[in-house]
């Protein structure tokens, strides 16, 4: 009998079904590695089952009984625990790592008013020991590495008696021998029984640890891959056709060079790296999160600084050291969450659709610093009409406005004034089919500008560039000019 | 403070006073924008801990006495300055007989800051800053820039409201200012809350500033005891911030 059995389980969110009817078993002792590109339906079944969502439909069986965790912690205390890829939400900095280890201990009720140092130490020793894991506990969060705050969260999840572990993206952010360290400590809770639901794009920690490889598209977990796993097909399962069929016109590079990167380094400790990227290319930079995708877009920008290295534009030292000195040499970049990174909250001034356009631009539109004239609505009524923006009108507050038609206004925002080399950071976040389409085609409709598009997933990124590159632990893995068989060695990477 | 102690103590006359004390002012504007900006403190505990330091200095050169003329500084000496009468007009004159001085700088200032912020550049920035830090930064603003620029007219306008206190008055009073800082608050918060806009503005905050004065005047007039004033500041602060943030959240 398997541990765990999913049956046909579905859930939509209005009209979108996320999951549709997916089936999936998991056994005792095994580690199951599941994959899919975005809105797979990954992360819908993951919170189903931790109980941070219910189902419509389906059944769940975990150790023959029927399965319905109405909240997460419902959920712990059945032995089903969840490890998000998020790690910086598991403790606090002024927590040391035993009291982290305790956290959900003092939340209940039950627990003594009092408590001591030593019995707080005792307790959490405990409590890493039965996760086999060795952490200092007297350390103070804030000092943890990403790796550290990782095996704090599992061992805090196996805290209690667990059947199955699900992680998210657990190297997100580790080194390789950080992620040696926890692929051994997972393969020993595999061998003492523990079942691992392990959700990973990364191909080479699938290789190295799963049993089984299951693909998601649409909803449905699609096909199963038994060792030795093809990742190729694996990922043509992913992704719904073949790699080859799906590239739009590729243009080999032949303008000249835009900007270029000499012995990069992104971090003091990563490997140094080259870019080029020439007028009218379109270059896609692809990597887990964490792989250093913004760090280097930032760097770039003037946001960041490079650790080591030089950076040209148009053959003249960039060196930019804020996000003005770039734009001014001509770089623009919509930074990753547009909400954070580019939209004024809701009713404030300047969360117009028009005003969203003009920010970075008002000195150059408005030189005697008066905000008259209808510059910026001319300039709004322009970009509408350029990428079918759906909205009432320049005027349209941008909270009205469906994500899709947002990153729309985003990009509108930085082709209103002519660059040199445009940088998007998950441009496509949020962004339904229809919209992603509009997008892909007005970036590629440039031919006067190089543009650099960094993004998580493969997919897009195979969809909208002439070449794609890929980002891991901050560094860029040479690869071919857009050769379509480049693509799937390249995720290997 | 500043004015009369200018005034008393050095001898100065209006013309080189007022200039005077509003660069003071906008040197604290700056002292609070290095502090925020530059060493990157909190900004509520940054002016709460200047507003603490600023109100124990204007003590120290006076040993905590009030300015007037013939003052006794501390070393036993007599002050021999005077208020100079074109300084006092600035609080006790009107013109034409109706429209007194300090309302006609409100509504100059009011303009002022009424185009500053609604229809410049540098006013759409401001906001942004407020809004959104992190894009209008990304944007290509100098958002430290912006930010002392904000504090710098802060500190500026405070101390014109110094002065207009002070010609008013007649006196350097040590405690003359003390209970406006409350005012100011609930003016600023009554204005985010009235004309709908759920956002600072110059509008709002003269409703607001209205509000409060007329207030005080009406308690004032009804007879209501001195004491219960900070109550009934304190019960439409409440109330304007619960209407504010509560409404607010309803309707993100």
């Amino acid at each position: 009998m398997p541990l765990l059995h999913v049956d046909a389980l579905s859930r939509s969110f209005q009209s979108t079904r996320a999951l549709a009817g997916a089936t999936l078993t998991i056994d005792a002792g095994e580690i199951v590695a599941l994959m899919g590109a975005n809105g797979a339906g990954k992360s819908t079944l993951v919170k189903i089952l931790s109980g941070v969502l219910p189902a419509d439909s389906g059944t769940i069986t975990l150790n023959g009984q029927a399965y319905a965790p109405g909240t997460p912690a419902e959920a712990a205390a059945t032995g089903v625990v969840t490890v998000h890829q998020s790690t910086d939400l598991v403790g606090a900095p002024g927590l040391t790592v035993a009291d982290i280890l305790l956290l959900t201990r003092f939340s209940q009720r039950g627990h003594p008013f009092f408590v001591s140092r030593a019995s707080i130490r005792r307790q959490a020793q405990a409590v890493l020991d039965a996760a086999g894991f060795d952490l200092p506990l007297d350390r103070d969060f804030a000092d943890l590495t990403a790796a550290d705050r990782q095996l704090v969260a599992i061992a805090r999840a196996l805290a209690n008696r667990a059947d199955l572990l699900i992680l998210d993206e657990p190297t997100a952010s580790l080194s390789i021998a950080e992620s040696q360290r926890l692929f051994g400590i997972l393969k020993r809770l595999r061998d003492d029984g523990l079942a691992i639901l392990y959700i990973s794009h990364r191909t080479a920690d699938l290789e190295a640890i799963a049993s089984r490889v299951l693909v998601m598209r649409g909803g449905a977990v699609v096909s199963a891959f038994e060792r030795p796993i093809d990742f190729s097909t694996a990922i043509e399962t992913m992704i719904g056709r073949k790699l080859q069929s799906a590239r739009p016109g590729i243009r080999i590079a032949e303008g000249s060079p835009v900007f270029e990167m000499r012995d990069a380094r992104l971090r003091s400790d990563s490997a140094a790296f080259d870019l080029t990227v020439h007028t009218g290319e379109v270059v896609a930079i692809t990597g887990v999160l964490g792989a250093g995708k913004s760090r280097l877009l930032s760097a770039i920008f003037g946001a960041g600084h490079l650790a080591a290295g030089d950076m040209y534009l148009d053959g003249r030292p960039h060196r930019p050291k804020t996000p003005a000195e770039a734009i001014a040499a001509g770089v623009a970049m919509a930074a990753e969450d547009r909400h954070r990174s580019s939209l004024m909250p809701v009713n404030w001034p300047g969360s117009s659709l028009a005003a969203t356009i003009s920010l970075p631009h008002l000195g150059k539109w408005y030189p005697h610093g008066l905000l008259f004239g209808g510059r910026e609505q001319r300039e709004a009524e322009k970009a509408i009409s350029r990428l079918r923006i759906k909205a009432s009108g320049p005027q349209a507050p941008i909270a009205s406005l469906s994500g899709g038609n947002q990153q729309k206004v985003v990009l509108a925002r930085w082709e209103a004034e002519p660059s040199r080399l445009l940088l998007l950071d998950e441009p496509f976040q949020g962004v339904d089919v229809g919209a992603r389409h509009d997008i892909i085609q007005a970036i590629r409709s440039r031919s006067d500008r190089a543009t650099l598009i960094a993004t998580s997933d493969p997919e897009e990124a195979y969809e909208v560039a002439d070449r794609i590159l890929v980002i891991d632990h901050h560094s860029l893995a040479a690869a071919p000019h857009g050769a379509p068989s480049g693509l799937s060695k390249e995720i290997h990477a | 403070m500043a004015a009369s102690y200018a005034m008393i103590v050095w001898g100065l006359n209006a013309i080189a006073t007022v200039p005077l004390v509003l660069a003071f002012g906008a040197l604290i504007g700056l002292v609070n924008a290095f502090l925020i900006v530059r060493l990157k403190v909190p900004d509520l505990l940054a002016t709460l801990s200047m507003m603490f330091l600023l109100s124990g200095l204007q003590l120290i050169p006076t040993a905590g006495r009030s300015i007037s003329a013939g003052l006794i500084l501390p070393n036993g000496a007599t002050a021999g300055g005077a208020y100079d009468p074109a300084f006092l007009l600035i609080g006790r004159f009107s013109l034409l007989g109706i429209v007194p001085v300090s309302v006609v700088l409100m509504a100059l200032v009011a303009i002022a800051l009424f185009v500053l912020t609604e229809r410049t550049r540098i006013g759409r920035l401001l906001f942004a800053t407020g809004g959104n830090e992190v894009a209008t930064r990304l944007a290509g603003a100098s958002t430290a820039r912006l930010k002392t620029l904000a504090y710098v007219i802060s500190g500026t306008l405070a101390s014109l409201g110094g002065i207009v206190i002070a010609a008013r008055v007649g006196r350097g009073d040590v405690s003359s200012g003390g209970s406006l800082l409350m005012d100011a608050v609930a003016a600023a918060l009554i204005g985010f809350a009235v004309l709908g806009k759920r956002r600072p503005n110059v509008l709002g905050t003269i409703v607001g500033a209205v509000f409060v004065g007329v207030l005080l005047n009406g308690l004032t007039m009804l007879n209501a005891p001195y004491y219960t004033q900070d109550f009934v500041k304190g019960a439409v602060l409440v109330g304007a911030l619960a209407l504010t943030y509560g409404t607010g959240r309803s309707n993100p």
